[in-house]
């Protein structure tokens, strides 16, 4: 597989998956595109594509958190289109008020939860991604999760299933 | 975990479309990081080839070649009736497409295809792909044979002049010679890359008409005139405006091996574009509408020879863009119809007969596009962007 095919077959999930992380298009498009210059420049060592992937996702995620660090995203964050608190999980302002809280999680609390609930990875996986240890990706989680409870109130934790 | 949170995070992934790849520029930018690194190497190197020959052992590493996007190969060698329309140039029946949104102006050379972008950034399409340059310039300007492409590159003091050899993929000119720009000067004119012309390249400076000996890479100042006094250069006959000084364009043209303006055939017109073998010249008078650029209008044929010629006839279309010499006696033009919608045919001309046919019907029309930068769907291979800036 040539750079240009893997570029071209996996950037609309690579740019989902930093859209995830970064919650704003224009800095997701810019993640993707300096983790895929990255990766081009290491492309001879990356032939295999699953490595390929996993070296950008990688990328993607430290670059992020680089940048959320120097830029303070947080502080940029929208707030104007948040609904109040849900009551419901099942009313769609659930997902916005969990989508506007995710936003507000450190970053590496996003990633982890990023990789481990949309990209379906292991916690083995979600670690080596994150350049962790797989008890540091527990904690992540679990510290992530704790708080998205505590903000989004007992009612919706407990229709939703959370408290798991 | 929550159903509720996979929902979320799926619902906001698929509600959003990414953006388009900029492949080119990853590889561009790509390739400027490995320039550095391989500039730090060599310096690195020197050191440790330093040591390693006092150890009386070297050791040479195979480099692995790097990656470049998979596209159609041109063959390019022949020249054949050539169009861009959007973002693929049209080669013969041969079609190929390039990663930009929008080709602004290209030229043929017989290693590739060079051509503007959308942000007039300069792009290669050869055998091996298309690849970007990282650099940028307004207009192109190739020979009609051999593989160099050159151009004028803008920098706040100064403007650099470029040689560029498509088949070896290096630079082989790049100069400042007569190109300073004067502190608090703003330039009505900018300097232009006027021919390549076999081995020799003639650059219109900001000082006068350089011509550069490409191999040696040494030039002399040939005169001091305004950088477009002369339009071209074709088998060792330059095409010179009359006035020869005058700074906007002359009304006349002439064409001789030397700048002189003895008793040489004056031909109509402003604009040129000489045959290889310098037998025909055609020119086109410059539009007084100054909105649509470059500003030619009419195609007028000439022999340089035996001096005869005339306008094309203008029945069928109400303006002409000259295209390319496929051969000495023929070349390709755009003519724009008189209708609504300004359908544009594509025409290859016969320079002996002064005859023309119909090559592609409606290949594009002559519009403008609405937003910014305003160029025409079609380009041909002058190198020259045709925009409006009506």
């Amino acid at each position: 597989m040539s750079f240009a095919d893997f570029a071209t077959s996996r950037h609309g999930a690579l740019y989902r998956y930093a859209y995830l992380l970064a919650g704003d298009r224009g800095l997701a498009e810019d993640l993707v595109q300096e983790a895929l210059v990255k990766t081009y420049v290491g492309w001879h060592r990356l032939r295999d594509p699953n490595n390929a992937e996993a070296y950008t996702r990688r990328v993607i995620t430290t670059t992020a958190i680089d940048w959320w660090r120097r830029k303070s995203w947080r502080a940029e964050l929208p707030n104007d289109d948040v609904p109040d608190r849900p009551a419901d999980p099942d009313d769609v302002t659930a997902r916005v008020w969990l989508w506007y809280e995710l936003q507000k999680l450190p970053p590496r609390q996003r990633a982890a939860l990023v990789l481990r609930y949309y990209e379906d990875l292991t916690e083995p996986q979600t670690a080596e991604v994150l350049g962790c240890s797989v008890g540091t990706v527990k904690s992540q989680v679990s510290d992530a999760l704790k708080k998205l409870r505590t903000r989004l109130g007992s009612d919706v934790v407990l229709k939703a299933g959370m408290t798991e | 975990m929550t159903d509720l949170l996979r929902d979320t995070l799926n619902e906001r992934a698929d509600g959003i479309e990414p953006p388009p790849l900029d492949l080119d520029g990853i590889v561009a930018a790509g390739n400027r990081q490995i320039s550095r690194r391989r500039a730090l190497t060599v310096l690195g190197g020197a050191v440790a080839t330093a040591a390693v020959a006092v150890g009386g052992a070297t050791l040479i590493r195979p480099r692995t070649p790097r990656p470049q996007p998979a596209r159609p190969a041109p063959y390019v060698e022949r020249r054949a009736v050539t169009f861009a329309l959007g973002n693929k140039i049209h080669y013969g029946s041969d079609v190929i497409p390039v990663p930009s949104k929008h080709i602004n102006a290209f030229v043929q050379t017989d290693a590739g295809f060079v051509f503007l972008d959308e942000g007039n950034n300069i792009h290669i399409a050869d055998r091996a792909g298309v690849r970007a340059t990282g650099k940028g310039t307004w207009r192109l300007t190739a020979d009609h044979r051999g593989s160099l492409v050159a151009w004028v590159e803008d920098f706040n003091d100064h403007c650099e002049s470029v040689v560029y050899d498509v088949a070896a993929n290096r630079e082989l000119v790049r100069t400042p010679a007569g190109n300073a720009i004067p502190a608090n000067a703003s330039l009505a004119y900018g300097p232009r890359i006027v021919a390549i012309d076999g081995n020799t390249a003639y650059f219109g400076t900001l000082k006068g008409l350089y011509r550069w000996d490409i191999s040696t890479n040494n030039g002399e100042l040939l005169a001091k005139v305004p950088p477009d006094a002369v339009r071209t250069v074709s088998a060792g006959q330059l095409v010179y405006q009359q006035p020869l000084v005058q700074p906007a364009a002359g009304h006349t043209l002439r064409v001789g091996p030397t700048l002189t303006t003895g008793d040489r055939t004056t031909f109509a017109g402003e604009q040129a574009f000489l045959s290889p073998g310098a037998k025909y010249l055609v020119t086109q008078p410059n539009d007084a509408s100054a909105g649509p650029q470059p500003v030619w209008s009419d195609l007028q044929l000439y022999g340089v020879t035996t001096p005869t010629g005339r306008p094309l006839p203008r029945t069928s279309y109400w303006k002409f863009r000259f295209g390319q010499w496929l051969d000495d006696t023929t070349f390709t033009a755009a003519g724009a119809r008189h209708t609504s919608r300004n359908e544009a045919d594509l025409l290859v001309v016969d320079a002996r007969t002064s005859t023309y046919g119909v090559v592609a019907p409606e290949f594009s029309t002559y519009t403008f596009s609405k937003t910014a930068p305003r160029t025409t769907p079609f380009a041909m291979p002058t190198g020259a962007p045709i925009y409006d800036l009506g």
